[in-house]
């Protein structure tokens, strides 16, 4: 976990030196330490690009990384299901849906909103709304087992992914492009504005988690033997399933919907670390954000515009994985 | 009561209920064909719900036309032009909607589909490559380089999942997570490729993406159906099979089943059949998804009942959606997959809600 920590930081210092314009890998860290210590930068540029475009960006990368690093492995354990990620309950596809409603038709469930703030605002908004159905409906149902609760996601997700669908089908060849991009995700959008609201989102989602880490455990064994030590496996479900909502919620708001993450990361810390939630929450934390930081720096300098960041994780995370996967013949999730 | 009375008794009983599961069945496939009919009717020309099935019967009879009369119309439209599209509904359906009864017992997770395995992604790969590097591993099929690509594109995934179980064990966790690792590298390889294509290309691997049945023809069938058919077949012969995975690993091997073999045999005959299928229609989902909750829901979880009946189900289903997309705004037409997420969504939410028993 400390070295994940490390290299966490590490590859920091590479994202904060990566970029059109050439400063160095430690002398960048020294120009960070210079502006907190609040010393007189004796290279305004340099301290600017750092300080304002490159810095926030790596923030955000930690941020988003380790914000769906550890969802991913809370709704692993919570819903028992490997195939679970922070977007199972259908949030990414509510969030799509928002998105596309301002990107192709200009709406905004907050009036006077419009571009960029308006498709935060209605991605955020209505990521929510699966998870709501999915608590409203447990509620009310005797069973609410986690394939119960797995089936209503995918069912709300259907819908609206058929809705943004017909919006896609509709739009204009420029909109597509830009949902395109959207849906990928990307870190480009941070800025000191929104990186607060990110961290708050991740360390919140961390803090809960770490919290809930006992009771996890308990609910990964079985639901009677959950009851049995006096853990109520709907309850914490549903309260799982809740602050995973608002984390990923904030999160893909300001990133898009970057994947992969949210669901490798805690495999990959499970292969190394065994599926004990104390230890398996921080660290997929750590290794969300180790994982999207060093993607972002190849995406960063790949090509002349870049690449989006969701598709270097996977394409460098995915042999890896694979390569993990073969090596770890006993794996057992 | 005596003993035999009381055997009698749960004899009977017994009896009655695999006659309920297959009276149901049947009920759906009387429902697939009534739907037909009504399919059949849909279009410019004016043909009436009794009138097509005596068309059909009678093109089946051998009957012949004078080239261009109103007989000869009727004949060529009914069966040259609807048909060949409600066929593919039907086989599309059921293929997919039994590969997905198939992976859920194969991998024991009720989220499974029968993309799984990334052979949605390969095929994508497969179309990207086409489109925007013009590359398609069979330039002498003239039209078909997209079909064959998607066809074996959509192969490679299974393939690699089938090599790596032979370095790991061939258990559910690893297929599926082999499998989402191998679904997410292909989908960054296919944005990699999408990033520099310019928009049209872009809408056009779009509109592949969300699969339709428009355009079928006849000649685009036998490959689809005979790869549906055998693997169908084949599923539905192992599905005792399927109920012993069901227990455990270890169970199943206790009563003589070699588990990791027969799960990469099912994987084997799955990735053949969807890959044959999306490569005509482009990538249809939910119906392979949720068709067999849905039949779980009705009929428990025996596998000799819900892999039949998902069959038939799927192919109501898209059968039905596609009616569906054609009639809503005729003469244009929404693509079958919005249809179904649209009416399927809400319909599988509210069987989930008034289910008394659990539906995994």
């Amino acid at each position: 976990m400390a070295a994940c920590l490390a290299v966490a930081f590490l590859t920091m210092g590479f994202e904060l030196s990566s970029g059109k314009y050439g400063i160095g890998f430690l002398e960048s860290y020294g120009v960070l330490a210079d502006h907190i210590m609040g010393a007189p930068p004796y290279d305004s540029m340099k301290d600017y690009v750092i300080w304002d475009l490159r810095f926030p960006r790596a923030i955000a990368g930690v941020a988003v990384g380790a914000g769906l690093g550890v969802c991913g492995a809370a709704m692993q354990s919570a819903m028992k299901n490997p195939l679970a990620d922070p977007y199972t309950t259908g949030i990414a596809s509510g969030a799509s849906f928002g998105a596309c409603l301002a990107i192709v038709l200009g709406l905004s469930i907050v009036p006077g909103l419009y571009g960029e703030s308006a498709t935060i605002v209605n991605a955020f908004a209505f990521s929510l709304i699966p998870a709501a159905i999915i608590i409203l409906v447990s509620r009310f149902k005797a069973s609410a087992t986690p394939a119960t609760m797995i089936l209503i996601g995918i069912a709300v997700m259907y819908v609206f992914t058929a809705a943004t669908t017909m919006m896609k089908v509709t739009a204009s060849e420029e909109s597509l492009a830009e949902i395109y991009i959207w849906n990928v995700g990307t870190l480009g959008k941070a800025g000191w504005g929104n990186v607060w609201l990110m961290v708050a989102a991740a360390a919140a989602g961390i803090a809960a988690f770490v919290a809930l880490a006992r009771r996890l455990n308990v609910l990964v064994m079985c639901d009677r033997g959950a009851v049995a030590l006096g853990v109520d496996p709907k309850r914490t479900r549903m309260a799982t399933l809740g602050a995973v909502s608002l984390v990923t919620a904030v999160l893909v708001g300001f990133s898009g919907t970057i994947g992969f993450v949210g669901l490798v990361a805690p495999h990959m810390v499970r292969m190394f670390l065994g599926s004990d939630n104390r230890y398996l929450v921080p660290a997929s934390a750590a290794f969300g954000a180790m994982m999207l930081l060093a993607a972002d720096c190849v995406a960063k300098s790949a090509g002349s515009t870049g690449l989006p960041v969701g598709t270097i994780t996977a394409l460098i995370g995915g042999p890896l994985f694979l390569y993990l996967l073969i090596k770890q013949s006993k794996y057992s999730w | 009561m005596d003993a035999e009375g009381e055997d009698t008794a749960f004899r009977d009983g017994y009896r009655r209920y695999t006659a309920r599961k297959l009276l149901f069945i049947a009920c759906i496939a009387l429902g697939i064909f009534i739907v037909s009919g009504v399919a059949l009717t849909i279009g410019g020309r004016d043909i009436g719900f009794f009138q097509v099935y005596g068309i059909a019967l009678d093109h089946l009879g051998g009957a012949t036309y004078a080239q261009g009369s109103s007989e000869w119309w009727d004949d060529y439209i009914v069966w040259n032009i609807r048909l060949p599209r409600i066929a593919m509904a039907i086989v599309a359906g059921a293929g997919l909607a039994v590969g997905g009864a198939a992976m859920q017992a194969v991998v024991k997770n009720p989220l499974a589909d029968p993309y799984t395995t990334g052979i949605s992604s390969g095929a994508v790969f497969g179309v990207a490559v086409a489109l925007v590097l013009g590359f398609s591993a069979s330039s002498g099929f003239g039209g078909y380089g997209l079909v064959v690509n998607a066809f074996l594109f959509g192969l490679i995934p299974a393939g690699a999942i089938i090599f790596i179980s032979r370095f790991s064990s061939a258990s559910p966790v690893t297929i599926i997570l082999a499998g989402i690792a191998l679904s997410y590298l292909f989908t960054a390889l296919s944005t990699l490729l999408l990033v520099t294509a310019n928009t049209e290309t872009l809408q056009q691997a779009y509109l592949w993406q969300i699969g339709t049945l428009q355009g079928a023809v006849w000649s685009d069938l036998p490959l689809m159906a005979a790869a549906t058919l055998a693997g169908s077949v084949f599923m539905m012969l192992s599905t005792k099979k399927l109920n012993l995975l069901t227990l455990g690993d270890d169970s199943a091997k206790s009563l003589g089943l070699d588990a990791e073999g027969f799960r990469m045999l099912i994987l084997v005959a799955l990735s053949m059949m969807t890959a044959s299928v999306i490569g005509f229609t482009g990538i249809i989902g939910f119906v392979g998804l949720v068709s067999p909750h849905i039949m779980r829901i009705f009929l428990g979880s025996d596998n000799r009942y819900i892999l039949p009946a998902s069959a038939m189900f799927g192919a109501l289903f898209l059968l039905a959606a596609d009616l569906a997309s054609r009639m809503l705004i005729y003469p244009g037409e929404i693509p079958v997959g919005i249809v179904m997420s649209f009416v399927g969504g809400p319909l599988f939410l509210l069987l989930i809600i008034t289910s008394k028993k659990g539906v995994w």
